[in-house]
Formats: C-alpha cells, sequence, structure tokens
C-alpha cells in the first residue's frame, strides 16, 4: 500500500501542493484526475523522489520514503511512466527495455520480464533492433510502459499515457493498464480523460489547487454532479 | 595520399580531444574549458613516469590517463556537482572549467617549470618508407593507439552497463534518473573518460611537439572546433570532426601555407556554423512526435 500523508510541495518557489492526501490499495488501479495545473504530475514527481515535499510523508508498505532518493525508490518497487513517454531516442527498443532493468541483478527474471513485454507489445518486438526515436507516438507509449514494467514494479505511476493518441490507441493503451492489473501490479494513473480513468479505475481522486477535494470508486465519481460538469465535459 | 598520411594522426589526437568535449557537453550539458588542459597534464605526467622514471611508454601512457581521469572526475565534484548544487547556471560552470584550466596551468609551471621539455619517440624518429611515402613510426603508434583507444570508448558506451547508463543520462537525464540511475555518478563518469582521452592525446602528441605548460591551449581550441564540426555532443560525429579537421590542416599546410594552417581551421569552423550548425555529421534521425 501507498500512502500520501498531507504532502506539500513547492516547484521553482511556487507551492502547488496544499496537503495532498491519498491512499493506493494493492492490486487496484487508482486515478488521480484534476484540471492542468492542479499538481498531478507535482504529485507523482514527490512519490519518485524527483521533488522533495517541504511537509508530510510517504508511505510505502509502512515505510516512510519521503526523504529517499530516486534510486532507492524505484529499487523498492515503485516505477513511473513519465508524461511525454521520454524513451531513450538513438537507443534501440532492447536496449530501452535493457535500462528499465537497470537496478536488477537477477539476469533470469529479467529474460522472462522481457518475453513478457514483448507478448504484452508483439510490435516492440518486431521493432526492437530500431532506434526508439524513429517509432510512432503509440509505438513510445508502448515502449515507455513496457521499460517501466522490466524493473519489476510493485506498483506502476503512470502520468498521462493517453495524451497525444489517437483515439483507437488510447483504447489500447487503457487496455494495456487493465492487462497490469491482471498480472497483479498496482497502478496509480494520472490522466486529463477523466471518463476513461474512472472507467477503468477501482477508486479515484479528484485533485484541486493541490489539494484532493473528492475520492470515491471510479462510478461513484463519474455519477458525481460535480464531477461530471467539472472534468466529464457533460 | 600524402596528405592523408599527414592529416591522420593530428586528426586522431584532435579527434581524442573532441571526444572529451562532446561526452561531456552530452551528458551534463555544459563546455568543459579544461579539457586542453587535461591533454598537458597527460603530457606532463607521462613526461615524468616515462622520461624521468624510465617506465614503458605504454604503461606511462595508460598511468597517466589514470591520474588525469582522476583530476577530471575532481574537477565534476568541485566545479560541476557543486555548482548544480546552488542551482547556479550552466555558464557559471563554463567558467568555473576555464577557472580549471588556468589553475592546471598553473601548477604544471610550478612543478615542470616554464621550459619547453623534449619528449622522444620511443619508436625513434627515422621515417619508414610505406610505397612511395615516408611515414614517421610515432605518426603510425599515434593512429594505432588514437584509434584502439576510440574503440575501446565505443566499446564500452554501447556494451558495458555503466556505459549505456551514460548514453542513457545523455539522452534523457531524467528518464534515465527514474531508471534508477545515479545522474551524478554518470556526470564523473563522463569527465574521467573526457580527462583519460584528453590524457591520452597529449602523451601521443608530446613526441611531435615540446611539452609546455600552456600546449593546452591550442589543442583544446583545435579539439573544440573538431568537436562542433562533428556535431557538439554526438560521439562518433567527434571522431568524425577530428579526422575531417586533421585532415584539411594537411591540406591547407601543403596546398597554400601552413602559416594559414589555424585560419583555415576556423574558417572551417565558422563555415559550418554558418551552413550546418547541428555540425557536419549530425545524426539524421528525426525525432516523431
Amino acid at each position: 500500500m501507498l500512502e500520501l500523508v498531507d504532502v506539500s510541495a513547492r516547484y521553482n518557489g511556487t507551492q502547488v501542493l496544499h496537503g495532498v492526501s491519498l491512499t493506493v490499495e494493492p492490486g487496484k488501479i487508482t486515478t488521480i484526475i484534476g484540471a492542468n495545473g492542479a499538481g498531478k504530475t507535482t504529485t507523482l514527481k514527490c512519490i519518485m523522489g524527483i521533488l522533495r515535499p517541504f511537509q508530510g510523508r510517504i508511505l510505502w508498505h509502512g515505510r516512510d520514503m519521503t526523504l529517499l532518493g530516486t534510486r532507492e525508490i524505484v529499487k523498492s518497487g515503485i516505477t513511473m511512466v513519465p508524461e511525454g513517454r521520454h524513451v531513450f531516442p538513438y537507443m534501440s527498443v532492447s536496449e530501452n527495455l535493457d535500462m528499465g532493468a537497470y537496478l536488477r541483478q537477477d539476469k533470469d527474471g529479467v529474460k522472462q520480464d522481457r518475453d513478457w513485454v514483448y507478448e504484452l507489445f508483439p510490435v516492440l518486438k518486431t521493432r526492437r533492433r530500431q532506434a526508439a526515436g524513429t517509432l510512432s507516438g503509440g509505438e513510445q507509449q508502448m515502449l515507455a510502459v513496457g521499460r517501466a514494467l522490466m524493473s519489476a514494479p510493485d506498483i506502476l505511476l503512470m502520468d498521462e499515457p493517453s495524451m497525444g493518441l489517437a483515439p483507437m490507441l488510447v483504447d489500447e493503451v487503457f487496455q494495456v493498464i487493465c492487462r497490469i492489473k491482471e498480472m497483479g501490479k498496482t497502478v496509480l494513473l494520472v490522466e486529463q480523460n477523466a471518463v476513461k480513468a474512472l472507467d477503468v479505475a477501482d477508486k479515484g481522486y479528484v485533485l484541486e489547487l493541490g489539494t484532493t477535494v473528492l475520492s470515491g470508486t471510479g462510478s461513484e465519481l463519474l455519477n458525481n454532479p460535480d464531477v461530471e460538469r467539472a472534468y466529464l465535459g457533460v | 595520399m600524402y596528405y592523408l598520411a599527414n592529416g591522420l594522426p593530428i586528426g586522431a589526437i584532435y579527434a581524442l580531444v573532441a571526444l572529451g568535449y562532446s561526452l561531456i557537453y552530452a551528458s551534463a550539458g555544459v563546455l568543459n574549458w579544461s579539457q586542453g588542459d587535461m591533454v598537458m597534464l597527460g603530457a606532463y605526467i607521462g613526461y615524468s613516469l616515462h622520461r624521468l622514471l624510465g617506465l614503458n611508454y605504454v604503461l606511462s601512457l595508460l598511468i597517466s590517463m589514470l591520474v588525469v581521469a582522476c583530476v577530471g572526475m575532481l574537477v565534476e565534484r568541485t566545479v560541476l556537482h557543486s555548482l548544480r548544487k546552488r542551482s547556479s547556471p550552466s555558464i557559471n560552470v563554463v567558467i568555473g572549467t576555464l577557472g580549471v584550466a588556468i589553475i592546471c596551468r598553473n601548477v604544471a609551471l610550478a612543478i615542470w617549470g616554464p621550459d619547453a621539455q623534449p619528449f622522444p619517440s620511443p619508436v625513434g624518429s627515422t621515417p619508414i618508407n610505406i610505397g612511395n611515402l615516408r611515414v614517421l613510426p610515432q605518426d603510425i603508434l599515434i593512429v594505432a593507439l588514437g584509434v584502439a583507444l576510440m574503440l575501446l570508448l565505443q566499446y564500452f558506451l554501447k556494451y558495458t552497463r555503466e556505459g549505456k547508463a551514460l548514453r542513457a543520462v545523455a539522452q534523457d537525464r531524467m528518464a534515465a534518473s527514474l531508471m534508477g540511475v545515479d545522474v551524478g555518478k554518470a556526470d564523473m563518469l563522463a569527465f574521467a573518460a573526457s580527462a583519460a582521452m584528453g590524457a591520452a592525446a597529449g602523451i601521443l602528441i608530446a613526441p611531435l611537439f615540446f611539452v609546455t605548460f600552456n600546449m593546452g591551449a591550442g589543442i583544446g581550441l583545435k579539439g573544440f572546433v573538431a568537436a562542433v564540426v562533428g556535431g557538439l555532443g554526438n560521439i562518433p560525429g567527434a571522431i568524425a570532426g577530428g579526422f575531417f579537421l586533421g585532415l584539411i590542416e594537411s591540406l591547407a599546410s601543403g596546398k597554400i601555407s601552413s602559416g594559414y594552417r589555424d585560419a583555415i581551421a576556423f574558417s572551417v569552423l565558422i563555415m559550418v556554423l554558418w551552413l550546418k550548425p547541428s555540425g557536419l555529421f549530425s545524426r539524421t534521425t528525426k525525432e516523431t512526435v
């Protein structure tokens, strides 16, 4: 279980998070929705240790992670698919996957996970020798997810995985998220596409101006009139 | 053919120095103006080991590379790392490396004195006839060892875990840290490898010239030109740029006048900046959105 307790953080001197509290249950999909600038990405950055909150605590299986570096956090089984994919453009697809497994020592496990990622995304296997920068946007997103899975995480943080993708590919991304959950992994999903995100999520949080203002199951939030008005564009 | 034979050795030297600029620029995003002085330190340490202590030339080269690599790491810690921690802008780091360059020159002056030191070639100075070409054995040694080191660096970057991590940092720093790469350590590695390449260039070129405390300024600048011509931050480009510059200089001194050699080298730089600012050998892969 991942728990954020009253986390506040500044970004470039401006306070962006004003006491975010949320809980991510193991084996479930949790989503954070909210407008641009509400602090969704900042929340993920705090969890990954890229940004250091000045207040509050981040607990992972009860262990305080707040002051750990990114490397330690990745080692503990948390990984993130960053917004905008961020694949290594001049490395081959297969080298990108190697980088995902950078901290792992178990060669057999890495090989197994690589096979599994290729099974999940057959297109990556056919393009495994190609430079990642030459892939299409959708393929790059698959690679970014596959790369994150190569670290054998317990929880996957995903920042706007559907952004900039064609509608057909968006559906594919959400199918992949569900499959990752079926593999027993936990997902924390940040999305602009609130309808789709709440549709697959077990639990959702609404973030507004750096605070969690609402939470509930995916369907509860989908049917909440305030949420509908503000984020679902009905 | 004559110009090729003449341009290759100096081209290899420029390529080694250029690699240093590009490696650091790619990973840490700064220009390291002390690169030329790593060449000088390498030459002096090689001189001390080989000439004064009588150590074998190749062994001296390796030890000197190792020592100068440590100097490179020290530069990274004291200048890049400590300034970055205070979130200083990149220009401050660049000025810091300029300071390092001047400190290096002063220290070298204090240790080895102001006189130029001769460094006879370990393979003698009797030219060898290859076909109708007369080549200095040191020239062959420069090209052979220089190319070997470049291949070694390529192998390191392409196939080792730490090398791949360094490339990852160069391509996307944030993503690399998300993979668990210690980006600070990667910076240190880049500085160490760059300094070592520079040191090798210093010992290899020493037998062709004298070793002086300010030899780094000229070679450092030429190496920088080579790096820019090849596309700053592009590793294969730096090698190509080095050899390209060596050949241009060789042609210029032969066909026009050796007095114009440097002027022509910098004219090439300006032309490249004009016509193809990303470098003559820049990568053609377009990033897809």
